[in-house]
């Protein structure tokens, strides 16, 4: 039943999207976990982990659940005869089949967040906006169409858990958090202090977090003989990222997160409430607080977001001004959007097009030619994490219960503008700046090599060489583009370029420029006007100036040492550049780009 | 009659004539003009001779240009247009009698004090306009009279006005104007006056966005109001953006990247205290619904207090910055419960601010704020040479002082809560009017006296006769090379020779030769010839030259040169900046004259 005043067109709009997101954009990690899952169908329970490593060199990193998930959900997939063992990479539709589980329970979760809103005194009609706010979350929204990740196991779990809280079911709130532990332990950290604001029976306490843990050990003490599930599961490094934040006392650092997550524990449990919608009110706000700390105090990964939202949502619509907070979600949106392209470039940003329905227009490569992140300029990630810390903690804080509905079911209907404005608006803050990097990607040339983030300028050439290391994947090389420094003065020397197979040192290309026609920081481009090349071998671009002095010549400027952007982003594409100076290579790049297209 | 009855009679008229009320008398303001006057002309930080020197740019017609214009006077400006528009306008009279008619920083010292006047007129209206606030906030004539002056009298404004000389008080007169139509409810005066305010310094923008939030609800009404602020900045900005300068020196201005200096490294990114408390504030101001003027007056100076402490209290600062907070801190003190135990924190807070700015700013922000008074000229290119600020005051632990700095301004901030305000605005604070004028003369001379002091020591000899600017950069390996720099020396008699030397972080095993020539008649007077291996760090190196006799006002030449060096086995000499209009000294290299000197220091005596 549709009520006013969410109308018909809002739902088919949000399915219309819903689809079109779910087909056009994926990211690749689906393709391991959900191939991994075959292991299990082929009979290989408690060795699980060293069959898929050994076997398939696939190493997986989650707890037996999620795999066990999977194996359940690829079934068919087994049966038809469609994959039949553990496998990195996946066609089209069958990352589609993997996506759908978790897209089924993403929906199923947003009707758990009726039954939610329902249960604490919302009302039908409210519950069902809340819903719906739920579903369109951009973010949340983003993480399961977009991504297509599964860290919806967890949250519908969790959903579960605390629909029985509010139900005062207790044995099958324990049930349903501790079963969705295993998939993230993020879940953890929101029953212990959900637990405390009801139990203060110190037993029953101690009692209730033991059965939640239940699962999680049984897969521990099923799994620990295995080493691979010792190296990968138990080594995962993203629960470091608690230790990051901390006070530095002398002998040791205090972790922010721990020490902030456990004052929230002492919080809940030193609070004695008596109404439900007291209950509702302190345990959202609580929930929220915990997320506030523990995203925005450590590192995240985009599609982990996805757990905050129905605390977000629900907490919002609790609240006496619900329309800030939607507000505010757009904001976030826009800030969580170039946090990702910026931290993750060529990996979650227009790249999440090539697991897609149109990754095959662009070979599953859509290259650097233009990323997100230069659409988005801003690439200062510091004031960028700022903002979004600031306000994780602003829609943590300000859903203080004094700051609540006395009535729960007061009227939202008001906010229909803005749950419409931040779903379509937050949509269009990724799916734009996306599409116009696949009509720029769609088109020739094509770039190569995209050194594009500079560090520092190198020496200045005087009487000297530099040169960038580079292997074409296309047949003409179009154009060149650095980065010069010019020490912002007019310098009067010439700059020679020469393009060479770096083996023979043959000169394919060659021309000079004159230094004074230089500006400071720019990128100088220059149209070889398609100079045929060798896909398989090595060229090398040198930039030689033979005269200049210390008060007259130019610098090209240079990108970070590369074991760093690995650290940064281990998944991305191993780097076959590199530069020579003082005639030695370099761990780094020149900031230079080059562009291609076939023949 | 007997003679003090007739002064008690003449101060009682004078009190009538001039309004004056107890506690609050004549000689409070005669004492507050003797000591402003005083230090008006005796200190002056050397800023405002570049900000004002650049305003010529204008004045000679050129508007779109105005930025690389000066560039070519050696004049790079970072602040936007507004500033130097302002001091366009009030140097016109200047450019008139052509006494200035190009940019530059070589200016007469009167005309410094024309240029510091503008300011200073500003900072009295300043408190004209707090009265007014008061007025407006119900304190009554008399209280809003003593919270006026209190303000005036606050040792680390007056300071910032008239001791360091600075024009910060532009953001200010506009932010105070902006907040006194934002009581009156006047909210298209309250967006003009802090759009007007932002151009000049974007602190501005911190105070608005949350008192703006106080009062507005309604989200789109926001956004415009941002908008419509941010509009002045915007046309200025999109004016000047295809300069190169512009956006090298004023977009790229360093300071705004203080703001990431104190922060939490989560990883992924390190998160600014700053903006994290700065947003944390203003979405508190939008939560936060005060439902009379009263609580908004409270709410609105408590969140201001607040955006103080974010900004100076975790990140760093400029002397002349602290200005901008100093009205609201007086306001909000004046609401408060208790008034005079924030008359009390602001003499503690003089003093620590005075220790963190004469150490951290050494040899610019101290003593030498005396080089560019009226009594500047005595001192030739030295104050500093016998006795510092920072050796007088002795703490030097800059944590230690910055701790207490940042805890002051916390409690200044937090303890103003609407909680802990007073019921009745208009409640008395003559009980405070001893601690007023304590803070005012207790609060100044924590700076002035130790001031006094070296300038006491500095009218002894030996002087520093000739000290150039800081080091800018080397001037690349001294390999059979000669490098002169010209001199004139003011007293007679040549004690030291002081120059900053480059090793390139090694060891060199060459000989430096030094001489001192005769510039006219080429005779040598001074020889020194020094090996250079025991230096393996740039420094300072001193040569006693054992008292040269020199004819005082003549030109002399020191010529550096190195004749056994190599590329990997060479040292270097520092210069400084290029400035046109080399006065009292240039460097001079293959019979060519350069627009820098070296790094010297040249100490006479009589």
């Amino acid at each position: 039943m549709i009520e006013k005043p969410l109308k018909k067109i809002d739902y088919i709009l949000f399915g219309i999207i819903a689809v079109a997101c779910f087909l056009t954009f994926q990211q690749g990690d689906i393709m391991h976990t959900a191939g991994c899952s075959y292991g299990y169908l082929q009979g290989h329970f408690l060795d699980f982990y060293d069959w898929d490593a050994n076997a398939y060199n696939m190493w997986p990193s989650y707890m037996p659940s999620t795999y066990l998930i999977y194996a359940i959900w690829n079934i068919p997939m087994k049966l038809f005869g469609i994959v039949t063992k553990p496998e990195r990479y996946a066609a089209f539709w069958v990352i589609m089949w993997y996506k759908l589980l978790p897209v089924s329970l993403y929906m199923i979760s947003g009707f758990l967040i009726y039954k939610i809103a329902n249960v604490i005194g919302m009302g039908g009609k409210k519950a069902k906006i809340c819903a719906y706010v739920f579903l369109t979350t951009p973010i949340g929204f983003f993480s399961q169409f977009m991504f297509g990740q599964y860290d919806i196991f967890t949250i519908f779990l969790v959903l579960l858990g605390i629909y029985y809280y509010f139900k005062d079911n207790k044995k099958l709130f324990i049930l349903f958090f501790a079963l969705s532990i295993p998939f993230k332990y993020f879940s953890l950290l929101l029953f212990i202090p959900l637990l405390l604001l009801k139990e203060k029976n110190i037993w029953r306490i101690l009692e209730s977090t033991i059965l939640v843990a239940l699962p999680y050990l049984l897969e521990l003490v099923l799994y620990i003989g295995s080493p691979v599930f010792r190296e990968c599961v138990l080594g995962f490094g993203a629960t470091s990222y608690v230790y990051n934040a901390s006070i530095n006392t002398g002998s040791v650092s205090l972790s922010l997160v721990i020490m902030a997550w456990g004052m929230i524990c002492a919080w809940a449990y030193f609070k004695n409430l008596n109404t439900q919608t007291d209950f509702a009110q302190w345990a959202f706000y609580l929930c929220s607080l915990v997320i506030a700390v523990i995203f925005g105090l450590s590192q995240w990964h985009p599609q982990w977001l996805l757990f905050a939202v129905p605390f977000w949502v629900l907490g919002a619509f609790l609240h006496r001004d619900t329309k800030i907070f939607l507000a505010l979600d757009l904001l976030m949106m826009l800030i969580y959007i170039i946090f990702t392209v910026n931290t993750w470039p060529n990996h979650v940003d227009q790249e999440l097009f090539s697991w897609g329905i149109f990754g095959d227009y662009i070979y599953k490569d859509i290259g650097s030619k233009l990323m997100m992140r230069d659409i988005f300029v801003i690439t200062d990630m510091d004031m960028i994490c700022s903002i979004f810390t600031a306000l994780l903690f602003i829609i943590a804080a300000f859903k203080h219960p004094k700051y609540c509905l006395s009535n729960i079911a007061t009227s939202v209907d008001h906010c229909i503008g803005w749950i419409r404005g931040r779903f379509l608006g937050g949509i269009a803050i990724f799916v734009i700046p996306a599409v116009i990097c696949f009509i720029v990607a769609a088109v020739p040339p094509y770039v190569s090599l995209n050194a594009y983030q500079d560090l520092s300028a190198t020496n200045g050439l005087i009487n000297s060489q530099v040169a960038e290391v580079f292997t074409p994947k296309r047949e003409i090389l179009e154009q060149i583009q650095f980065k010069v420094a010019t020490y912002q003065r007019e310098n009067k020397i010439e700059l020679e370029i020469n393009v060479v197979e770096h083996e023979t040192n043959h000169i394919v290309y060659s021309t000079t420029i004159d230094g004074s026609t230089l500006k400071d920081n720019q990128w100088v481009k220059i149209n070889t006007g398609g100079v045929e090349i060798d896909p398989s071998i090595q060229y090398r671009i040198d930039f030689a100036c033979y005269d200049g002095s210390a008060n007259n010549c130019i610098s090209l400027y240079r990108t970070r040492e590369k074991e760093k952007i690995e650290k940064e982003d281990k998944k991305a594409k191993p780097d076959i550049s590199y530069a020579i100076v003082e005639g030695r290579p370099q761990n780094y790049d020149l900031c230079v780009k080059v562009f291609e297209r076939d023949k | 009659m007997s003679a003090g009855w007739e002064l008690t009679l003449k101060v009682k008229s004078i009190n009538k004539k001039w309004k004056l009320e107890k506690p609050m008398t004549f000689l409070d303001v005669l004492l507050f003009f003797m000591i402003a006057v005083i230090c008006f002309f005796t200190f002056e930080h050397s800023d405002i001779l570049h900000t004002a020197g650049s305003s010529f740019g204008y004045l000679n017609g050129h508007f779109l240009d105005f930025y690389e214009y000066n560039g070519e006077f050696g004049l790079y400006d970072s602040y936007m247009p507004i500033t130097y528009l302002t001091f366009a306008l009030w140097n016109i009279p200047l450019r008139l009698f052509g006494i200035v008619t190009e940019p530059t920083q070589v200016v007469p010292v009167f005309v410094v004090m024309w240029y510091k006047l503008l300011p200073v007129l500003l900072y009295f209206l300043s408190g004209w306009i707090v009265y007014k606030i008061a007025l407006e906030m119900n304190m009554g004539r008399k209280k809003a009279k003593i919270c006026a002056y209190a303000y005036l009298t606050m040792p680390i404004g007056f300071f910032s006005q008239f001791i360091f000389g600075q024009y910060d008080i532009f953001t200010l007169f506009c932010m105070l104007l902006g907040y006194y139509y934002y009581l009156k409810g006047k909210n298209k005066y309250f967006i003009l006056f802090f759009a007007l305010a932002i151009p000049y310094k974007y602190f501005a923008l911190l105070l608005f966005v949350p008192l703006l939030m106080l009062k507005e609800k309604n989200i789109w009404k926001i956004l415009k109001s941002i908008i419509l602020v941010g509009i002045p900045y915007l046309l200025q900005y999109l004016l000047y953006y295809n300069s190169e300068v512009f956006k090298e020196y004023v977009l790229g201005f360093g300071v705004t990247g203080y703001a990431f200096a104190a922060g939490l490294d989560t990883g992924a990114a390190t998160i600014s205290y700053v903006i994290v408390v700065w947003l944390l504030i203003a979405a508190w101001s939008y939560f936060e619904r005060p439902d009379q003027k009263a609580g908004v007056i409270k709410w609105s100076l408590f969140l201001v207090g607040m955006v103080g402490f974010c900004i100076f209290g975790l990140s760093q600062w400029h002397p002349q910055w602290l200005l901008l907070i100093v009205p609201f801190f007086v306001l909000s003190a004046f609401l408060n419960q208790n008034t005079k135990i924030f008359m009390i924190i602001d003499i503690l807070w003089m003093l620590f601010f005075v220790l963190f700015t004469v150490n951290y700013w050494y040899g610019r922000v101290d003593e030498n704020l005396i080089l560019y008074g009226v009594l500047g000229e005595k001192f030739g290119s030295g104050i500093s040479y016998k006795t510092t600020m920072r050796d007088i005051l002795i703490l030097k632990d800059m944590n230690l002082i910055n701790s207490a700095f940042t805890f002051l301004l916390l409690v200044s901030a937090v303890f103003k809560h609407p909680k802990f305000c007073v019921k009745e605005f208009s409640q008395k604070v003559d009980d405070c009017m001893g601690w007023i004028r304590a803070r005012f003369l207790g609060g100044l001379a924590i700076f002035l006296v130790p001031a006094f002091l070296c300038f006491v020591t500095a009218l002894t000899p030996p002087f520093m006769t000739f000290k150039t600017e800081k080091p800018y950069e080397h001037i690349s390996g001294m390999i059979d090379r000669k490098v002169s720099q010209v001199f004139i020396p003011q007293k007679g008699v040549v004690e030291k020779i002081e120059f900053m030397l480059g090793t390139f972080r090694r060891s060199n095993d060459v000989t430096l030769n030094i001489d001192v020539v005769d510039k006219e008649t080429e005779r040598l007077v001074y020889h020194e010839e020094l090996n250079m291996k025991e230096y393996d760090r740039d420094t300072w190196i001193t040569l006693e030259t054992g008292g040269l006799c020199l004819s005082p006002k003549k030109e002399y030449r020191i010529d550096f040169s190195c004749y056994d060096a190599a590329g990997d086995n060479c040292i270097t000499l520092f210069r400084t900046q290029d400035r046109k209009n080399q006065k009292n000294g240039y460097v001079i290299e293959g019979g060519e004259i350069l627009p820098y000197n070296l790094c010297i220091r040249i100490i006479e005596t009589n």
